[in-house]
């Protein structure tokens, strides 16, 4: 979370059940007497975001309940962001913002002239009844002069209509595209590592006409920010867009540098356990400058060595771990060693996850036991193997000794390699 | 600075230690969270809790039945009464971190019998276990309260929450436990005899004042219970008393299960 983020620490949901009969009427009470939300109700989201957007910032917002929920952390975590860059060029006067894709809510523009008064708003989009809400919404706060609303309906062009309007220079673009390119995606989400992750806990729902605008998903539509943004250059400063998935910033960025674009730099916005991403570009090195801090670095995978160190002598704890391997059905071979200096390095290499969830496997063979009717385990079945790294030494300083473990090769997951060092280290106690 | 034997001993401030007015020491069990409560109330040979099995005779108030246990103690009994009772879920709380810790472990060692039938385990992990107060500071956070259980029970914990919390507390257990319950749904409530709340109204000076100022005696919650104020329809004994005088319990925990309805 953003160190100005206000919402650093969750809202005082006592207090806005006392101040909001609305919102009151959306909690439920845990048996200790914590105010409890359901996250999962797009009614409460709503509510939630209603109450928050009038205590934190006075702003008066309809959000029509079909259409999706802005969550105010990662909005903000964005607009403070935005802050940061223009505050890096020294940017203060005549501040000129573009909001591609508004929604109903019309909420980045909403904020940031709150936040800002002095600046002005040019807030894009293309849906009807998105617009009819937008319009209301800057309506009830009074912001007629500072948000502009432009009308995107029958336009291919983003940035088009906008320059039609007005064609001075903008000073940036925010923009919160549609993260999912399918239904299917909605609803499975997107894929993981693991395959084990959770259903997010928080409802998210967007309009039929959200989803349908997502054709191709949102690297398509920050690719076409992009291609214009090849043609109008300066016009904008500081072109930026937000990213639902790690994968389509890799990706989005592999674009640039095609195109030669260096002058970027990116962010990751952390809200709980919820993780976005943005990149900004901009063609004017004077104003601001990238190249020499891009967090390019940050993105390649750094070799992932697992260490512990174990208070005891190095001969039992050795062979301890040696039986331990073995139980577990790991093949082990001797890679390296150094009987004086008691160095050993092994390859490890498992054709099957032996070490998870031995509780369950122990209970379903003794069940197998006593009936005798299967012999094979069913994950055998399945062509998996992982080889790692281990090397055991002792240390120099006290009498412990040392383990290294970490990911060579192999279809299984690499938190195999995780796992077995917490075996190991559970199973040594 | 050396004193003399005879300055020590005439010194007024080592007079005899000052008479305890409370026993202090209890005050760790202010709230009945006894640690080997079940070994009392059953004896050293552990056999099914005659509760249980009354409870068992009225099982389709129970079974597939969301369910909170009120002062679950170390849980044995909400053990054994999700294994017997098969019910949907069951929240059991109880003030006591530790015993809750208890009740946790007692759980886990439950479900590593490999002996356990397929659906008893499940029904094991239908039961959570929190370390919680009933009794609300904030008891205006009541208004909120929503219908979620088709039957709660609250086993031997009123003398507790009446000396703890007064006059107040209890009828604050009373209207959260009605607005918990579903329609239809049950409280199962097995009160304490007023006799007993004088043996431990010395535990701590708010015992005291708490027990000193009760006006709502236990014999009175049946009629409170089924007052306008709370709202229960109906109410029944469900303890046989042949059943109690055939058991070997002793005589103090001769208490009846009573059963109100919400309709």
């Amino acid at each position: 979370m953003h160190p100005r983020n206000i919402y650093k620490n969750p809202p005082d949901f006592n207090k806005l059940r006392i101040e909001y009969p609305e919102f009151a009427a959306k909690v439920h009470i845990d048996v200790d007497g914590k105010i409890k939300l359901n996250f999962n109700d797009q009614e409460s989201v709503r509510v939630l975001t209603q109450c928050c957007l009038m205590k934190d910032f006075d702003l008066k917002v309809e959000l029509p309940i079909d259409k999706l929920i802005p969550t105010l952390p990662l909005r903000l975590n964005y607009i403070l962001w935005i802050e940061d860059l223009l505050n890096h060029c020294s940017i203060k006067e005549n501040v000129f913002g573009i909001d591609i894709g508004t929604g109903a809510s019309c909420i980045y523009s909403l904020l940031l002239i709150k936040m800002h008064t002095q600046w002005k708003m040019f807030a894009l989009e293309i849906d009807k009844e998105n617009l009819k809400y937008a319009n209301k919404n800057i309506n009830y706060n009074q912001f007629d002069e500072k948000i502009v609303l432009i009308n995107q309906e029958g336009s291919n062009k983003i940035f088009e209509n906008l320059f039609k309007h007005d064609s001075n220079h903008k000073t940036f673009c925010v923009c919160n595209p549609p993260f999912f390119s399918s239904k299917n995606e909605l609803v499975l989400g997107s894929e993981n590592r693991t395959g084990k992750r959770k259903r997010p806990r928080s409802s998210y729902k967007e309009s039929s006409t959200e989803t349908v605008f997502t054709e191709g998903g949102e690297l398509e539509f920050v690719k076409k920010i992009f291609n214009e943004s090849l043609e109008l250059k300066e016009k904008v400063e500081i072109y930026s867009s937000m990213f639902g998935c790690k994968k389509n910033l890799l990706n989005f960025i592999t674009v640039l540098k095609h195109h030669d674009i260096k002058n970027f730099t990116t962010t990751e916005f952390v809200q709980g356990k919820t993780f976005r991403w943005a990149i900004a570009w901009s063609f004017n090195r004077n104003l601001l400058n990238f190249e020499d801090h891009t967090s390019k670095k940050k993105f390649e995978k750094k070799p992932n060595v697992l260490t512990h160190t174990i208070d005891d002598e190095f001969e039992t704890t050795h062979s301890k771990i040696l039986n331990l391997l073995s139980n577990l059905k790991i093949n082990l071979k001797l890679i390296n060693k150094n009987e004086k200096d008691k160095y050993f390095k092994y390859e490890l290499e498992a054709l099957e996850n032996t070490w998870t969830n031995q509780r369950r496997k122990r209970r379903a063979g003794n069940k197998l036991d006593e009936s005798s009717t299967f012999h094979e385990s069913a994950s055998a079945s399945q062509e998996e193997n992982i080889v790692m790294g281990f090397e055991i030494y002792k240390s120099n300083l006290k009498s412990s000794v040392n383990l290294k473990i970490f990911y060579l090769r192999g279809t299984m997951s690499r938190d195999c390699v995780n796992q077995i060092l917490q075996y190991i280290k559970n199973n040594l106690k | 600075m050396v004193y003399l034997k005879d300055e020590l001993e005439n010194s007024p401030e080592m007079d005899k230690p000052p008479k305890k007015k409370f026993k202090t020491d209890k005050d760790n069990f202010r709230y009945g969270n006894y640690r080997n409560y079940y070994f009392k109330r059953f004896g050293a040979e552990s056999k099914t809790d005659i509760r249980l099995e009354i409870m068992q005779y009225h099982s389709e108030y129970f079974k597939d039945k969301q369910i909170l246990d009120i002062g679950c103690n170390s849980g044995l009994v909400t053990i054994n009464f999700a294994k017997l009772l098969q019910p949907k879920s069951v929240l059991a709380i109880d003030i006591d971190a530790n015993l809750i810790d208890m009740a946790r472990k007692n759980l886990q060692k439950e479900k590593a019998n490999f002996n356990l039938p397929e659906e008893q385990l499940a029904a094991l992990n239908r039961i959570i276990f929190r370390k919680a107060n009933y009794i609300l500071t904030d008891r205006t956070l009541i208004e909120h309260e929503r219908p979620q259980y088709e039957a709660i029970l609250c086993l031997s914990v009123t003398k507790w929450i009446h000396l703890n919390f007064g006059d107040d507390g209890i009828k604050f257990l009373f209207k959260r436990i009605y607005k918990q319950l579903h329609q239809n749904g049950v409280l199962i409530l097995e009160p304490q005899p007023f006799s007993g709340y004088k043996k431990r109204s010395k535990l701590n000076a708010e015992i005291l004042e708490n027990y000193k100022a009760i006006k709502l005696k236990p014999e009175q919650f049946e009629a409170y219970l089924l007052s306008d104020e709370i709202g229960f329809s109906e109410s029944w004994c469900m303890t046989d008393s042949e059943i109690l005088e055939q058991s070997n319990l002793p005589k103090g925990f001769h208490r009846p299960l009573q059963v109100f309805v919400k309709r």
